[in-house]
């Protein structure tokens, strides 16, 4: 047969499209045209085709015109991993491979000169791809193989070499191949990394009551914090806990963030899919790419998306740079980050928590009381700071709180052991549930994602609590997004403590919540 | 390294020219002019198959150590075979409004029997 067609996916961020890879051999000039918008890497895919053919001692066309169609044609197809789909195009086009095996079939793998296969990035979102446009066997490089088997009902092939794969289409015995190297981003250090954080606990936290309280609304919420203090002040020590107080993932979060971290080529294989929240927490030195995603060629996940489902943790976030703070505003706000490019754009999942830390001023020592300020920054340092602090990003954020050093009255009761993550986790878990059944069939399950017109609508505050914050709108002293913020977190704080819709004491536990004012000791209340 | 002189290799070519000629006489196509010069070079074969002008490249190879007759015909090559049909009609004062360019590849190895293939309208 001269004419054959098979299957690969283009990944455009984490959507992948189903490419069919057609090819016509017959007699005319000898050569190789590719046509269908493909990219420089897949340009040069004919090359390491032909030679991974001829040294798998298979026959190359080499006396007649060779058409390799990649269509749709016009969506922009790029990347190495169409290598395998042109091969064995090319071969059954040529009579060498039987059509029949390439029905509901698809390829991706990169090829070695000497027909071998290479290991590939985001094989998980193209096999989910592949899936729901109605492929059932795919062909994958051996080290891919149980990434691409989290995708139900797909039989998967993990293959070493292109005789391997020519070898089972034709139902042939499959030969010996070495094995294929795993993704050449491996890991060179045995770092510790996320484990660390399996290891801490919130009963590590001594004091802080008014904190601990925060933290727990917006783990239950999914709520964006800010937490600001002295250094030393325990910042970080409650951001690095908060994961822990995050439920297991559900199916499609876990689904999601496993492919970000595939399309990262971060993902290791053998872990299986990703069940627990990520804790992302990036230096104030990344780059926009870095945190929102980007990169030359394949966009490549940001930090925001890596945390996708987890925590971002943003600390000294003043001293991000500027462009990159303000493109921190769309996942702030949406859950996802859209990465434009000259062709295309890319959305990309990015709805975790974001945890906010900053100092009172640069070098942290800064205090209202001048007389024990022990503050070395010029007066204008801490004014940019501060400005910075308080800008369109904070005001993104849910919840406020201000962390101080501990003083001397701070000494904790030696009797009272402070809560455990896993109990807290408890109720976390028990106020997700109450909004997941309340939130049924909308498109988000968590506070707060619920849109404010919605929730204005549907589940509105009592007329005492919305009175209490249009004063605040009308006084100046909280925005409509303000309110709408507070809105959320009342909700977040009456489903902790299992009320079926939130009283004016939830409404003012919120609002204190939110403008980042001390707690009264009744609104630390909690369930037992 | 090719152990072959230049001479051997004229010979190689010419001997190849022959078969095609004979072979695509016997499928039926007229010869018209063979060995054609002019400046921009020169054609092989050119030959007549119905109302149609053949322009035949000609390619002969010994082994196939160095690629195939097929992967020698390039776009460059083949623009110039195009420009001298042209060259080539004028030259005769006749206009025919079908010209292909074929290419015979023969495979004459130093044993056996030589292989020659017929490749219609390339490019």
């Amino acid at each position: 047969m001269a004419v054959s067609t098979t299957r690969a996916v283009s990944l455009n961020g984490a959507v992948g499209h189903l490419v069919d890879v057609q090819t016509d051999v017959s007699p005319g000039q000898a050569g190789l045209t590719l046509v269908g918008r493909p990219d420089s890497m897949l340009n040069e895919a004919p090359d390491r085709c032909r030679m991974a053919v001829v040294n798998s001692g298979l026959t190359w066309p080499a006396t007649k015109r060779i058409t390799v169609l990649l269509s749709p044609a016009d969506l922009v197809k790029r990347g190495t991993h169409f290598d395998l789909a042109v091969a064995v195009s090319v071969l059954a086009a040529d009579g060498s491979v039987p059509v029949e095996p390439l029905e509901a079939t698809a390829f991706i793998g990169e090829l070695t000169l000497d027909g071998n296969l290479r290991a590939v990035a985001g094989a998980l979102p193209m096999v989910l791809a592949a899936a729901e446009r109605g492929i059932r066997r795919v062909f994958v490089p051996e080290p891919q193989a149980r990434e691409a088997a989290m995708v139900p009902d797909m039989e998967v092939f993990g293959m070493r070499s292109l005789a391997q794969v020519v070898a089972e289409l034709r139902g042939e015995e499959v030969p010996e191949a070495p094995p294929v190297a795993p993704m050449s981003g491996a890991r060179l250090l045995s770092w510790r990394g996320e484990d660390r954080l399996e290891e801490t606990d919130m009963s590590d936290l001594l004091g802080m009551e008014d904190v601990r309280f925060a933290v727990e609304v917006a783990a239950a919420g999914g709520h964006h914090l800010l937490l600001s203090g002295p250094k030393g002040s325990g910042k970080t020590s409650v951001a690095e806990r908060i994961p822990g107080l995050l439920p297991d993932l559900t199916r499609s979060e876990s689904l999601e963030l496993t492919a970000v971290h595939s399309l990262a080529g971060i993902l290791d294989p053998s872990a299986g899919m990703l069940v627990r929240p990520p804790f992302s927490a990036p230096h104030h030195d990344a780059s926009k790419a870095s945190l929102i995603g980007g990169g030359s060629g394949a966009v490549r996940p940001g930090e925001v998306s890596r945390a996708h489902a987890g925590v971002l943790f943003l600390d000294e976030f003043p001293l991000f740079r500027s462009d990159v703070i303000e493109a921190l505003r769309q996942p702030l706000e949406s859950g996802d980050v859209t990465i434009a490019r000259q062709e295309e754009s890319v959305t990309l999942p990015a709805r975790g928590m974001v945890v906010l830390a900053c100092n009172p001023c640069p070098c942290g020592e800064w205090t209202k009381d001048q007389r024990s300020s022990r503050c070395q920054c010029a007066p204008r340092a801490v004014r940019d700071y501060q400005m910075r602090a308080t800008g369109p990003v904070a005001d993104r954020v849910d919840i406020v709180r201000n962390l101080r050093a501990l003083r001397r009255g701070d000494r904790p009761d030696p009797l009272s052991v402070p809560e455990s993550s896993a109990s807290i986790r408890a109720r976390v878990e028990e106020a997700r549930l109450r909004q997941a059944d309340r939130f049924g069939r909308e498109s988000w399950r968590l506070n707060a994602h619920a849109p404010g017109p919605a929730l204005r609508e549907r589940w509105p505050l009592p007329p005492r609590g919305q009175r209490l914050l249009d004063d605040q709108v009308y006084g100046g002293a909280l925005s409509r997004r303000g309110a709408t913020r507070v809105h959320r977190v009342a909700w977040t704080v009456a489903d902790l403590r299992r009320l079926s819709s939130p009283g004016i004491a939830e409404v003012e536990t919120a609002l204190c919540l939110r403008t980042g004012d001390p707690l009264l000791v009744a609104m630390l209340e909690r369930v037992s | 390294m090719t152990g072959t002189t230049a001479a051997q290799r004229h010979a190689l070519g010419e001997m190849g020219e022959r078969i095609a000629e004979q072979h695509l006489v016997a499928a039926g196509m007229v010869v018209l002019d063979r060995n054609w010069r002019c400046s921009a070079g020169e054609i092989d074969l050119v030959l007549r198959e119905g109302h149609v002008l053949v322009v035949c490249e000609v390619k002969t190879r010994s082994s196939l150590d160095h690629g195939t007759p097929h992967e020698a015909v390039g776009d460059a090559k083949l623009d110039r075979l195009r420009r001298l049909g042209t060259a080539w009609q004028a030259a005769h004062g006749v206009t025919v409004p079908d010209v292909r360019v074929d290419l015979v590849a023969v495979l004459r190895p130093r044993r056996g029997p030589s292989v020659v293939e017929h490749v219609r309208g390339i490019g």
